[in-house]
């Protein structure tokens, strides 16, 4: 795939700007869908118009300036311009596509901002954006855990490198590593050896570099024998699902699964059990990584041909993504098991979630941005009387609970297993 | 970058602030670029790129905007949603004046109307209206158009039009920016007096201004509207069924959705008579077949492969081709009752039926009907849209205007010299406006990728016009820009009048009147009552599409 493939696609776009926009949406305050251009404001920092900044790129009508390089990265690509395009369009312009294949041109042509190629650096070298690669297991010094790469295991761990190097994150990783000790599962981690799942250098565009970190980690999940990957970083688990499949590696051997929905089995299967909770209202918001990102990306190598004199059609089937198959029934499902806690729903939920913004180094390169769309979802929060905003992403977490902060804002957010921390107990 | 000087982009700082203003080619190619068929090519990116792009964010701004141009003898074209760039600017290196920070909106149930601002969408409207059950208009283009750009710039025609008129008539007061930069304000906010009336005690000439088409951007900017509100007896929020992309709404509570079908056109009016006389059917829509099955499916390869192998529900087949989607509205059992009594009543007496729909059809179909969601599916068919003449007039045309786009679709299905799209070519989509009123619309599917195809479209749109200037049928719209002067002669000379009010208001010639009228008529039209005899004969027709041919084919469309 290259941009050159794109044309078709791109040509497609009939700038009806449904990329920008909830598919009906609730309400005027919550009709935003997409971060960058919510708070950017010009048509080129919407799917639409990043569409025809890599149709002009591509065609040399327009170089890469300064600030065509800051409306390309300042996305943090949730994938809900795509989601919302083809409430009109099916697959005749899949944005996102091109926009995967505008930055990876871009990072061929060297116009990455620094502050990412310098986390693509990193990840070559440490295998992470930030950190050293003999740090990554430090969080679990003293807990006693398999090592993946010397013993066989049912359930290999991938922690991520989120929460691997953030000692705030720390304790959340152990409840979870002590949740799965009580529960009996036989479980190990990659140690050191684990690296990065490769899924952000492909968003940012390079794809040497994630072609090998998902190679190296594909041979270790292979080589562990392990029949459950199990991803504790939300990012982590859509890259095996939905970037894996573009860079044609195959996790075959093993099931993945994401926390909440590993933790949801075990509850269904006694092995766990949730007590009581008090938190006030709670809403959940999903992650875009967790919800219309991590649906599973089939490859698809055909071409579009005309029929019937006008219409373009796929020379053969293929399977397209609508965002419906995400991860958005197991958090739920573990959070209604709580007695006592009282959910309410977001305005913009599921697919038609609006993205906090923190994903593929926006939060590290255009904080204002990520701050933005957190701010967003803190006063969505706030609409329907929620006192706590969930996240089974930690990534989205951290995004807004440093935004709840600056603003004062009376929302608390919280990382899903941390609320759930004292309300998991052992067996049935 | 453009060619702007300096000193001019400081002055639109000046007036929105610097982060507000853009003359990147990034920024300017996104208003350049083709979305529908308004100017048919086939390009993508037209080359007529503004010189920036300028986002006030109040009406003093725009007027402060507005103001710079003059200053500078700029051309300037307000955008607001940008559907489709449809009305983009024309000319390249004007100012484009992106209204996306102006949504405002604000409900006045108790006059039924609401206040808005360009960027607020009709998704938006029709949502925050639905809380004070009132419901607003919606054009065929959808939610995600700017309700304020359709009252005050074009048509303004949608599928909810039996009971929501059209937003050409649903406008009230309005505030205007004029194309020197003066602020006025046009009906009842002309005296302070709320935004009630598009007519006095304040300035009352709002029709001379929007006329029946619209302004189409070349009569300066319009910030703020009143517009009408109509009763809805459905719930706060609307409910969804089915997963997404086939999301659909059930009939809310006193509400039916069905699918008409007759043998003839001629019953189906009057049908339709009935149906407006008893006001036993809120909403009254008609897309072609092809179109129902585009709404119904996902993809085109879905399409076609249930219509390859004879497996499109009879709604989107021919079955299907005299016929509407309606929808019956309520407040009451009692009403609803009656309502169904009226409607089978009616059948019965003008040999109509019911065709059997599924649950998922008419919940899709429901949508398409109370929210214009799906129309926009019709832009799957090809990659750009022309649009015939466009009649706003009396039902009793409608079988006429029927038997008239197919005798102008004459020969293009089979015979050289044309391919139009193989199903359903006659793509009439007809709705009910209020009175005894419908619009209608023939937009062929075509695209850049098969250059006889687009010559075809092409020759017919222009055919229709042609057919409806020998013989008019009704109130023939969408003749503007450069098609006023080619057809407005025939038809009550519209252009004339255009061009009065253009040169009246806006003397320097600065807002970008390529969609509106220019201040003078084209060489081109001039020669236009030979060429079209020549072009149009039907031994010059040949000739004709081979210049289309010629032209658009040079561009070596993939």
């Amino acid at each position: 795939m290259s941009l050159e493939d794109r044309i078709h696609n791109m040509e497609q776009c009939n700038r009806c700007s449904q990329c920008k926009f909830v598919h009906m949406p609730k309400s005027q305050e919550f009709s935003s869908i997409c971060p960058s251009k919510y708070q950017s404001r010009f048509h080129a920092s919407s799917a639409g118009g990043q569409v025809i900044s890599a149709y002009g790129y591509h065609n040399k009508l327009i170089e890469a300036s300064p600030k065509m390089i800051d409306s390309v990265f300042a996305c943090s690509m949730c994938g809900a311009c795509e989601t919302m395009c083809k409430s009109h369009m099916g697959d005749n312009v899949e944005p996102f596509d091109t926009i995967l294949e505008f930055r990876a041109q871009l990072a061929e042509d060297g116009k990455v901002p620094e502050t990412l190629s310098n986390m693509v650096k990193h990840l070559e070298q440490e295998g992470a954006p930030h950190g050293k690669r003999d740090e990554r297991s430090r969080w679990a010094e003293g807990l006693d855990i398999k090592d993946a790469r010397k013993e066989t295991v049912d359930v290999l761990l991938h922690i991520g490198s989120g929460q691997a190097y953030s000692e705030k994150q720390w304790d959340n990783l152990r409840f979870i590593v002590k949740l799965l000790k009580s529960a009996k599962v036989d479980f190990g981690i990659a140690y050191d050896s684990e690296s990065d799942s490769g899924g952000l250098a492909y968003e940012i565009g390079y794809r040497s570099v994630a072609d090998k970190l998902a190679q190296e980690w594909a041979d270790l999940v292979q080589k562990s024998q392990a029949k459950t990957l199990l991803a504790i970083s939300a990012e982590a688990y859509s890259a095996f699902k939905n970037v894996y499949p573009r860079l044609n590696k195959t996790l075959s051997s093993v099931r993945v699964l994401h926390t909440t929905e590993y933790f949801e089995e075990l509850l269904q299967q006694g092995k766990l059990s949730l007590g009581m909770k008090n938190t006030g209202k709670v809403a959940y918001h999903d992650s875009c990584r967790l919800g219309r990102r991590s649906e599973e990306y089939t490859p698809w190598n055909g071409e579009y041909i005309r029929v019937l004199n006008t219409m373009a059609v796929t020379d053969t089937p293929r399977k397209v993504n609508y965002g419906n198959d995400g991860n958005y029934d197991a958090p739920r499902q573990l959070l209604s098991r709580v007695d006592g806690l009282d959910m309410v729903e977001l305005e913009r939920t599921r697919q038609y979630s609006f993205c906090c913004g923190g994903c593929t180094g926006v939060k590290e390169t255009y904080p204002e941005m990520a701050d933005g769309a957190a701010q967003e979802l803190l006063r969505e929060a706030e609409s329907v009387g929620a006192e706590v905003l969930v996240s089974g992403s930690s990534c989205c977490q951290a995004n807004m609970a440093a935004a709840a902060k600056r603003s004062n804002s009376s929302v608390k957010v919280a990382y899903l297993f941390d609320l759930l921390a004292d309300s998991i107990q052992e067996g049935a | 970058m453009s060619n702007l000087p300096p000193h001019i982009l400081k002055a639109f700082e000046a007036v929105v602030g610097p982060d507000n203003v853009s003359d990147e080619d990034f920024v300017v190619n996104c208003h350049d670029w083709m979305g529908l068929g308004a100017d048919p090519s086939t390009r993508t990116l037209l080359g007529k790129a503004p010189a920036a792009v300028v986002m006030p964010g109040s009406t003093e701004e725009v007027a402060g905007v507005v103001k710079v141009c003059n200053q500078y003898k700029l051309k300037f074209k307000a955008h607001s949603t940008g559907y489709g760039n449809y009305s983009g600017v024309g000319t390249k290196g004007s100012i484009s004046i992106d209204l996306c920070r102006m949504k405002g909106l604000e409900i006045d149930p108790e006059s039924r109307m609401a206040i808005i601002q360009p960027y607020t969408t009709a998704g938006e409207l029709v949502s925050e209206a639905h809380k004070h059950q009132l419901m607003c208009h919606i054009i065929g283009a959808g939610p995600i158009h700017s309700p304020l750009a359709s009252a005050t710039s074009f048509v303004g025609v949608g599928v909810a039009g039996n009971h929501t008129s059209i937003n050409s008539r649903n406008m009230l007061s309005l505030e205007w920016v004029t194309p020197e930069g003066e602020i006025v304000r046009i009906g009842s906010s002309g005296s302070d007096a709320g935004w009630f009336t598009g007519e006095g005690p304040g300035p009352g000439f709002r029709g001379m201004i929007r006329g029946l088409y619209g302004a189409a951007g070349g009569l300066g900017v319009f910030t703020k509207i009143g517009i009408k509100l109509y009763p809805w007896a459905g719930p706060k929020t609307l409910e969804w069924s089915g997963p997404h992309p086939y999301r659909g709404t059930p009939p809310p509570e006193n509400f039916a959705t069905y699918q008409l079908d007759w043998d003839n056109w001629e019953d189906a009016t009057k049908a339709t008579q009935m149906m407006k006389n008893s006001k036993a059917v809120a909403f009254i829509n008609r897309m072609p077949p092809a179109a129902v099955g585009h709404c119904l499916t996902a993809t085109n390869r879905e399409y076609y492969d249930l219509q390859r192998t004879g497996k499109l529900p009879d709604i989107a087949t021919k079955a299907n081709a005299v016929g509407w989607s309606v929808t019956t509205m309520a407040w009451t059992k009692a009403q609803f009752d009656w309502n169904e009594a009226v409607l089978n009543k009616i059948l019965a007496e003008t040999n109509g039926r019911k065709m059997d729909i599924s649950e998922r059809e008419r919940d899709i179909l429901t949508a398409a009907v109370l929210t214009s969601h799906y129309v926009a599916r019709f832009n799957r068919m090809g990659d750009c849209a022309g649009v015939s003449m466009g009649v706003l007039d009396s039902i009793n045309l409608i079988p006429e205007v029927v038997k008239r786009t197919n005798d102008d679709i004459g020969d293009k299905e089979t015979k050289a010299g044309g391919k139009m799209m193989e199903v359903d070519t006659e793509q009439n989509w007809m709705w009910l406006s209020e009175g005894r009123h419908f619009w209608t619309e023939n937009n062929p599917a075509s695209t850049r990728s098969f250059v006889k195809n687009i010559v075809a479209c092409v020759d017919f749109i222009l055919s229709s016009f042609i057919s409806n200037e020998k013989k008019p049928l009704g109130a023939a719209l969408f003749v503007h820009g450069e098609a006023s002067d080619l057809f407005g002669p025939k038809l009550g000379h519209p252009n004339k009048w255009m061009r009065k009010v253009k040169n009246t208001w806006d003397p320097n010639n600065l807002s970008d009147s390529k969609h509106f009228i220019q201040p003078e008529a084209a060489k081109e039209s001039k020669a236009w009552p030979i060429a079209k005899k020549i072009f149009f004969h039907p031994w010059g027709k040949p000739i004709f599409r081979k210049i289309l041919t010629k032209e658009f084919g040079k561009d070596d469309p993939k």
